[in-house]
């Protein structure tokens, strides 16, 4: 698909759009003027798509250093009565909290929509942290689509709670809407109105003591307001399956989903409560559509939130219908849901039997089957990167080393034979971590962080690293590109968001400004310079850091194959004496075993020839 | 429930998500709902990769267990690992050749003979069609196209309720210009290639 669909699509067409594509076309439909955002998985395809049509829609886009910096960008922009957008992983909402807490005192002047796409069942995070509680927290109203048409039609609608509020609304996705894909018909777009005006006024700009007091009562009466919006909403609706149904279901979100595919396959009656204006919960409602049923569910992903307000709701005014939640229904609160789980909660609360089809005439293969767990793709240039480590560890014969991680692609060096992440937290967390580690143990540290991450949250780190004195060897795993996520731009890189030419920032003079004690750049395709420069880095005092650069093999394959140069490399059986020494140490995915060989696969190789030179034979060459 | 549930399991990198949205949009345009679940991010670093698509009247796109109509199986093993999903008439169109993973050449649980993962898919549903899509793909000097072989194979075993017209038509109008040709054949080869076994 032209992603330029999504701005040139008139009102009325159709499109089958990703819940990320959506979100921007609803975005765009709301005539936003400034985006910015740090990418993260599930959200990043928004990213994507605005970095290459904010041009052709008259939008302003940028990535940020990081969610921070992204939400003030776009906080500011509103303050100029432009309408603005961020947008970042639910994780990314906690590097953002420190702002984010202060708008919703502050307030807005035009539209503000925050998304947050969370990720139960972490698909790609390291937490399933439900932010939920973040609309809570702050006091900022939340909105919570189920598919991608709701993605578009919710996210123009929270641009005008927002205005009419003069609040930021917090937009929750969850990774199964975000990369859900289905039809989705397109409204009518409201001109990108991209500069505004910014009128002075400290007493509501600037949160000094006395003006806060007074912002915080306000904040209070606002959020009365938004729930007098909650009660009426038109994003929450009665939805009747079945005759005369006596149960009614409160529900929102992905478990809207799974509810309604249970009640079918159940062929059960029931009465939903489908929100999507889900905080200020429309307590009234919820109290009058309990009295149309005998009795009240709360079906939730993560955290029994609604359950909780419904219930003590319900405690202070007296309604006598039963309300059951998560453990009346033995619903989990960790991992997603699925029409499985709901079928068989409710199946069970409904006295209906349901049987596992798949269970019943098709069994699982009888033994374990290989795992396939993600890799460092073949051609990575953190491979080389974590052998030269290895390789420098066993020559100097240190003891084994404590490895502080990262977040991004790199983080893979957990598995074997690499074995290089013992700790991790966040987002730039590895610098702190090894500091430490360096303080309240004796082993060597080493820290493994990537260029995007550096300036994310890594800068900082390296600073009091430095200046507590302390020693270990930062790896700054330059890949000139934020990978994970899909190739995004970042500080350090030539280009802007949409490709424009952009000022980088040289990561070398960086760490050499803030005082590292030894700085050296690698290539990691050279393993024994790598290796080499490891030994020195190792042996040095402070804070000593390798720069590994080397471009991410996939946009190198990409070039090489619009070249049309592609080289592999194949072992030759004949000499190959089977001591597998190259797939002991590089565990490339493009490597297997045959019949005692070490043998590429043909199809994988990306020809970055560091099996070839840790062959000890030399049998392993370019194939002719 | 009336869906036609379609289930793709592979290795990240494979095209699943390209040949599962060229579905998705082939029933679209035949004015059927579709809703498809796709995975992004982390787990397609060469890891084990899944594509749900389902067509017809159906909130949530995962295909609940026991249910898919038809997997489509783009490596051996992840198709038998996608057996969660099947009934005894599952349909199962599978790839040939195996994509061994690193952990097996690293001394984890060794990669089963190739034979006896078909052997055992038959022995669980009634429809098996083993497809050497990648060998039918690199004969026609495109490899990259494996993808839409296993399409192709799938389309002939008439569980997918589309025609052969309208796939055309959408991979005509969603392929970059240059290699629509080169995709037509593949689907030809793989309609051609299709055969229970």
């Amino acid at each position: 698909m032209d992603k330029h669909v999504i701005v040139e699509g008139v009102g009325g067409s159709r499109e089958l759009l990703l819940g990320n594509e959506a979100a921007v076309r609803g975005a765009l439909e709301a005539g936003i003027g400034v985006a910015a955002s740090y990418p993260g998985t599930p959200s990043s395809e928004i990213g994507d798509v605005l970095s290459t049509i904010a041009g052709a829609a008259g939008v302003y886009f940028e990535y940020s250093a990081n969610e921070k910096v992204a939400l003030e960008v776009a906080a500011a922009a509103a303050a100029c009565g432009v309408r603005s957008f961020t947008f970042m992983k639910h994780v990314g909402l906690n590097v953002a909290a420190d702002s984010f807490m202060t708008t919703a005192y502050i307030g807005t002047k035009a539209g503000f929509v925050i998304l947050t796409a969370d990720d139960p069942s972490t698909h790609s995070s390291q937490n399933e942290q439900d932010n939920r509680y973040y609309a809570r927290l702050a006091g900022v109203p939340l909105v919570e689509p189920s598919n991608p048409q709701e993605v578009k039609d919710f996210m123009v609608a929270s641009f005008d709670i927002s205005e009419q509020l003069g609040m930021p609304v917090l937009f929750r996705t969850t990774t199964r809407i975000s990369h859900m894909r289905a039809d989705v018909v397109f409204g009518d777009r409201r001109p990108a109105v991209a500069k505004g005006e910014f009128v002075k006024d400290a007493k509501a700009y600037v949160p000094v003591p006395a003006n806060s007091l007074r912002m915080h009562v306000q904040l209070l009466a606002r959020m009365d307001e938004a729930r007098r919006l909650s009660e009426t909403s038109g994003l929450t609706r009665v939805v009747d399956i079945g005759q005369q149904p006596t149960i009614g279901i409160v529900t929102a979100g992905s478990a809207f989903n799974y509810v309604m595919d249970a009640l079918e396959q159940m062929g059960a009656s029931a009465r939903i409560l489908k929100l999507g204006f889900t905080y200020p919960l429309p307590l009234d409602r919820i109290r009058e559509f309990a009295g149309t049923v005998e009795q009240l569910l709360v079906v939730e992903e993560l955290e029994p939130l609604m359950e909780q307000e419904i219930k003590a709701d319900f405690l202070s005014h007296r309604i006598a219908t039963p309300v059951l939640g998560k453990e009346d229904l033995q619903i989990s609160r960790a991992h997603e849901l699925n029409v499985d789980i709901v079928t068989k909660c409710l199946g069970r609360h409904f006295g209906i039997a349901v049987t596992d089809a798949a269970a019943a005439t098709v069994k699982a293969w009888p033994s374990p089957l290989p795992l396939r767990p993600p890799v460092l793709c073949a051609g990575c240039p953190h491979r080389g990167t974590y052998m030269a480590v290895r390789r420098a560890i066993r020559e100097l014969a240190l003891p084994e080393p404590i490895f502080a991680s990262d977040i991004g692609c790199y983080t893979l060096g957990i598995s074997a034979p690499f074995s290089a992440a013992d700790y991790l937290l966040s987002m730039g967390s590895s610098i702190g971590i090894a500091a430490g580690f360096d303080v309240a143990q004796d082993r060597r540290v080493f820290a493994f962080i990537g260029d995007s991450t550096f300036f994310h949250a890594g800068l900082s780190p390296l600073a009091s690293a430095v200046h507590n004195k302390h020693r270990m060897v930062v790896t700054i795993l330059d890949n000139r590109t934020t990978a994970m996520t899909g190739h995004q731009s970042n500080p350090s890189m030539l280009t802007g968001a949409a490709g424009e030419p952009a000022p980088a920032i040289s990561i070398e003079a960086v760490v050499k400004a803030m005082g590292a004690s030894f700085v050296r750049t690698i290539n990691p395709y050279r393993v024994e310079d790598a290796t080499a420069a490891y030994r020195e880095a190792i042996q040095a005092d402070g804070v000593a850091i390798i720069v590994a650069k080397q471009i991410c093999s996939l946009l190198l394959d990409r070039a090489k194959r619009a070249k049309g140069v592609w080289q592999t490399f194949r072992v030759d059986a004949e000499r190959c004496t089977g001591c597998l020494t190259c797939i002991h140490e590089a565990a490339c995915p493009a490597m297997y075993v045959a019949q005692g060989h070490a043998v590429i696969n043909q199809d994988l190789c990306d020809g970055c020839s560091v099996c070839s030179q840790v062959c000890p034979e030399h049998v392993i060459e370019v194939k002719r | 429930m009336t869906s036609v549930n379609i289930f793709f399991a592979g290795v990240g990198g494979q095209g699943i998500i390209t040949g599962a949205s060229l579905l998705a949009r082939a029933a679209v345009a035949l004015g059927m709902k579709a809703v498809m679940s796709e995975v992004h991010g982390m787990a397609q670093r060469g890891g084990s990769v899944v594509c749900e698509l389902r067509l017809g009247n159906v909130q949530s796109p995962m295909i609940p267990d026991g249910q898919a109509s038809i997997i489509i199986g783009f490596e051996p093993v992840e198709t038998v690992r996608s057996l969660r999903k099947a009934h005894s008439t599952t349909v199962i169109v599978t790839e040939t050749r195996p994509i061994v993973p690193v952990s097996v050449s690293l001394g984890g649980t060794p990669y089963p003979e190739v034979a006896d993962l078909l052997a055992y898919l038959r022995s669980q549903v009634a429809d098996v069609y083993a497809v050497a899509a990648a060998d039918i793909a690199e004969g026609l000097g495109m490899p990259q196209s494996a993808n839409v072989v296993l399409l192709g194979a799938a389309l002939a075993t008439g569980v997918l309720p589309l025609s052969r017209e309208i796939l055309e038509q959408t991979i005509a109008a969603t392929v970059p210009a240059k290699t629509v040709d080169a995709n037509m054949r593949a689907l030809a080869a793989g309609i051609a290639g299709s055969r229970r076994s």
